[in-house]
C-alpha cells in the first residue's frame, strides 16, 4: 500500500489552463474524493496520476518511488473507468486476467495461435484462472464469468471492472466516475459496497466524482477542485460544516446554501435585512459580510409572539418531497429582497398550517450556532456564533 | 398457447365492425404505399434477374429470329469449357492476391494516417485519389507506366541491372500487373473505412489497456485495435471481394485476356460470349453462376466472420 503525493502540477492542453499549481497528499490506505464541477480538472490529474496523461511541471510519488517517468504498468495502480472499458471481444473471465496476462507473459507468448504453444503460458494461465477465481468469488460474480460484456447489466460490468482492476493488488486504486452511469438505486448500493471493498482491501483510493452525496458518504477525505484548483481538503464533515469559502460552501450541500449579504454593527451584530440575526465577536469591524446559511438550519418560529431573531419571509414556491418541504421565499428588507431557500420538516409545515402561522407570509429564525460568515473576499471568518443580544433584538421586536 | 388463442379471439366479437374495417384499409394502404417502391424493384433488379436466369436455359443469340429452350445445356458445355474454367481460376487468383494486399495495406496505412495530426488530410486525400478516378483512363496511364519497352519502371528496373519485366506481355506476370493496379485502386477506399472504424474506437479502451500493461503496439494492436475493427473489417472484405470478382476494366483495356488467356476472367469471358460471339444465352449461363458464386461467396463470409466480430 502506498501513500500519493502530487507537488505543485500544472497541466494545460494547448492555451487552456486544466491545472494550475495542485499539491494534494493522499495518506496509505486513505479514501480520498476528488470532487468538482465538470471541466475542474478532476479527471485530469487522476489521469496524471495513472501516467495516462504527462504533467506539464510538477511531481508525483506513490509510495517510495517518483512516478514521473514510468509507465502506467509500472506505477502499481489500477484504475476503474466512467464507461468501465471492458474489452468488449473478451468474457469477464478473460477481461479480469489481461493485467496478469500481460505482467507474467512474454509478448511471444502472448501472440494468437503461436502463444498457445508454450507450456510456459499453459501453466502460468492455471495460476491466473487461480487468482481470477478469488477476485470473482470477492465480488461474486462467479457465474458471469464466461459471458462477454455486452450481455451483462450495469452493474454486472461495474463488478468485472473492478475485478480487473483489483487482480494485480494494486497499490493505488484510481477511480473515474465510476457510478455515474448506473441507475440510481443500484449506485446506492454500490456505494456501500464500494466503501466495503476499500475497507476490505486496505489500498489507497482516489475516487473522481462530481456526486457531492458520494463524496460525503464514502470518502475519509475530500478534495474540492475548481478551475484547476483545489479549493479545500478535508473530512466531509470539515468541508461542508466549516467551508473554506462561498465556493466551497456554495458546491456542496442541496439545496445550495443561502448567502445573504449582511451588515455588521457595532461589536459584531450581524443584521439581515434590518433584522440583528447573531451576534459574532469576530466579525466587528468588518462593515458587511456574507452569511452562509444552510437551508436545513432555518427552521418555522414558534409561538413565541415576540418572534425573536426572526425573519419575515414572503413564500414564492413549496416543493413538497414528502417527508420533507423545500421552501422557496423572499427575504422582506428595504433593498432588494433576498432569495433563500429552506428545507422544513413536513410535520413542522403541517402544524404551522393547522396553527393558521403559514400563509403568504411567515416567519422562521435561523439556529445562530450553524451561521457561516464569510468576509468580502469569500473567505470563511471563524466565529463562535451566538444569538443575538438582546439590547440590539429590542428595537426590532418593538418595530414589528 | 391457450392464452394466447384466447386474447386473439376475445376482442373480435366485442369489437364494432368499424374497427375490422378500420384495420383492412389501414393494412390495404399500407401495401399501396409500398407499392412504388416494391414495382421498382421488380422492374430494374428482380425482373432483369429472372430475365438472365431465364435466358441462361436457352440457346438464345443476339439477333436471331428463332430460339428455344435446351435446359442445362449451357450449364453443361461451362463445365467442359476449358476458357471457362481458366478465367474461373484467374479470377480467383486475382482475388486471393487483390483481397489481402489490399486489406492489409488499407489497414495499415489507415493506422499510419490515424496518428497524423496536421498531414492527415493530405494523405487521406493522397490516398483515395484512385478510388475517384476513372480506371480506364487509369489503366491507359498504367500501361504507359509499365510498358515493358518504353515504361519508366523497366528503365528503372534496367538501371539496377535487372532484366526488363514484360509485365503486361508475360503470361507468368500479367495477372500479378493487373493485380498491382486493382490494390493501388482499392486501397485508399479500404484505408477510408478503417479510419472511420479506428476513430469510432473508444479512446478508454486504449487507456485501460495502457494501465493492464498493453502499451506495445502490438499488444495494443491485438488487443484494442484489431478486435475493434471487426465489423469494419468484415465490411471491408466483403466489399473488396466483390469489387474484385468483377474485375473487366483493367482487363479489356490492357490485356483483353491475353496473352493466350493468361488474364482471362470471368467477367471479361462474359463480354466476350455475350457482346463479341453474341451468344446471349451461354453468357447468361456463365452470369449465373458469377452471381451464385458471389452470392455464395458473402453470405459464407457474413456468416463466419459475423460470428467472431459482434461481441455480444
Amino acid at each position: 500500500m502506498a501513500r500519493v503525493e502530487l507537488r505543485n502540477i500544472v497541466k494545460a492542453f494547448g492555451a487552456t489552463q486544466v491545472l494550475r499549481n495542485v499539491s494534494l497528499d493522499v495518506d496509505d490506505g486513505e479514501f480520498m474524493t476528488l470532487i468538482g464541477a465538470s471541466g475542474c480538472g478532476k479527471s485530469t490529474l487522476l489521469r496524471i496520476v495513472a501516467g495516462l496523461e504527462a504533467q506539464g511541471s510538477g511531481s508525483v510519488r506513490i509510495g517510495e518511488r517518483m512516478v514521473d517517468h514510468l509507465r502506467p504498468r509500472q506505477r502499481r495502480i489500477a484504475m476503474v473507468f466512467q464507461s468501465y472499458a471492458l474489452y468488449p471481444h473478451m468474457t469477464v473471465r478473460e477481461n479480469i486476467a489481461t493485467p496478469l496476462m500481460i505482467d507474467r507473459t512474454l509478448l511471444a507468448e502472448r501472440l494468437p495461435l503461436v502463444g498457445r504453444l508454450s507450456p510456459r503460458r499453459r501453466r502460468i494461465a492455471g495460476e491466473i484462472d487461480q487468482a481470477v477465481r478469488g477476485v470473482a468469488e470477492l465480488l461474486q460474480i462467479e457465474p458471469l464469468l464466461d459471458r462477454r460484456p455486452g450481455q451483462l447489466s450495469g452493474g454486472q460490468r461495474q463488478r468485472a471492472a473492478l475485478g480487473r482492476a483489483m487482480v494485480r493488488e494494486p497499490q493505488v486504486f484510481l477511480m473515474d466516475e465510476p457510478l455515474s452511469n448506473l441507475d440510481a438505486s443500484l449506485r446506492v448500493h454500490m456505494r456501500r459496497e464500494l466503501a466495503d471493498l476499500h475497507r476490505r482491501l486496505g489500498a489507497t483510493f482516489i475516487y473522481v466524482t462530481h456526486d457531492q452525496v458520494e463524496a460525503m458518504t464514502m470518502s475519509g477525505r475530500v478534495a474540492l477542485m475548481e478551475a484547476g484548483e483545489i479549493l479545500q481538503v478535508g473530512t466531509p464533515n470539515e468541508v461542508y460544516h466549516r467551508p473554506a469559502n462561498t465556493r466551497v460552501a456554495a458546491f456542496l450541500g442541496s439545496p445550495r446554501i443561502n448567502l445573504l449579504e449582511a451588515a455588521v454593527e457595532g461589536a459584531g451584530t450581524l443584521r439581515l435585512g434590518g433584522t440583528a440575526l447573531a451576534h459574532a465577536a469576530e466579525a466587528a469591524g468588518q462593515g458587511s459580510v456574507t452569511l452562509g446559511i444552510r437551508p436545513e438550519s432555518i427552521a418555522l418560529t414558534g409561538d413565541d409572539p415576540a418572534g425573536q431573531g426572526g425573519l419575515s419571509l414572503l413564500v414564492d414556491d413549496l416543493e413538497d418531497l414528502g417527508h420533507e418541504i423545500i421552501l422557496h421565499a423572499r427575504l422582506e428588507t428595504e433593498g432588494a429582497p433576498a432569495a433563500l431557500t429552506a428545507r422544513l420538516p413536513a410535520a413542522a409545515v403541517a402544524a404551522a398550517r393547522a396553527a393558521g402561522r403559514f400563509g403568504n407570509r411567515i416567519r422562521v429564525e435561523v439556529d445562530p450556532a450553524s451561521l457561516l460568515i464569510f468576509d468580502r473576499d469569500g473567505l470563511r471568518i471563524p466565529a463562535t456564533v451566538a444569538p443575538a443580544a438582546p439590547a440590539a433584538a429590542h428595537p426590532q421586536a418593538a418595530a414589528g | 398457447m391457450a392464452l394466447a388463442a384466447d386474447r386473439r379471439e376475445a376482442p373480435a366479437p366485442a369489437a364494432p365492425s368499424g374497427i375490422a374495417r378500420q384495420e383492412r384499409v389501414e393494412a390495404a394502404s399500407g401495401y399501396l404505399f409500398a407499392l412504388p417502391a416494391a414495382l421498382l424493384m421488380l422492374a430494374i433488379i428482380l425482373g432483369p434477374s429472372a430475365v438472365v436466369i431465364a435466358m441462361s436455359f436457352t440457346n438464345y443469340e443476339l439477333g436471331a429470329i428463332d430460339w428455344g429452350w435446351i435446359g442445362l445445356g449451357n450449364y453443361g458445355e461451362m463445365l467442359s469449357d476449358r476458357t471457362f474454367w481458366r478465367s474461373m481460376r484467374n479470377t480467383f487468383v486475382y482475388v486471393l492476391i487483390v483481397v489481402p494486399s489490399s486489406v492489409l495495406l488499407g489497414l495499415a496505412i489507415a493506422i499510419m494516417v490515424q496518428s497524423r495530426i496536421r498531414a492527415r488530410r493530405f494523405y487521406e486525400v493522397a490516398f483515395f485519389l484512385p478510388v475517384t478516378t476513372t480506371l480506364v483512363a487509369m489503366a491507359i496511364v498504367w500501361s504507359f507506366v509499365l510498358h515493358s519497352r518504353i515504361g519508366p519502371v523497366n528503365a528503372f528496373l534496367q538501371l539496377l541491372g535487372f532484366e526488363a519485366v514484360g509485365f503486361f506481355t508475360d503470361p507468368d506476370t500479367v495477372l500479378f500487373s493487373l493485380a498491382l493496379i486493382g490494390i493501388w485502386q482499392l486501397v485508399g477506399f479500404n484505408m477510408i473505412l478503417f479510419i472511420a472504424g479506428l476513430s469510432s474506437i473508444p479512446r478508454d479502451l486504449y487507456d485501460a489497456a495502457a494501465v493492464d500493461g498493453a502499451d506495445g503496439w502490438l499488444d495494443r494492436f491485438l488487443r484494442v485495435t484489431w478486435p475493434m475493427l471487426g465489423p469494419t473489417t468484415m465490411f471491408v472484405v466483403v466489399t473488396t471481394c466483390i469489387t474484385a470478382f468483377k474485375v473487366f476494366d483493367t482487363v479489356v483495356v490492357l490485356t483483353d485476356g491475353g496473352p493466350l488467356g493468361a488474364s482471362e476472367v470471368l467477367l471479361h469471358s462474359i463480354y466476350l460470349e455475350g457482346f463479341q460471339y453474341f451468344r446471349i444465352g451461354y453468357a447468361s449461363a456463365l452470369t449465373v453462376a458469377f452471381l451464385v458464386f458471389i452470392l455464395v461467396f458473402s453470405l459464407v463470409q457474413a456468416w463466419v466472420i459475423d460470428r467472431n466480430v459482434h461481441y455480444r
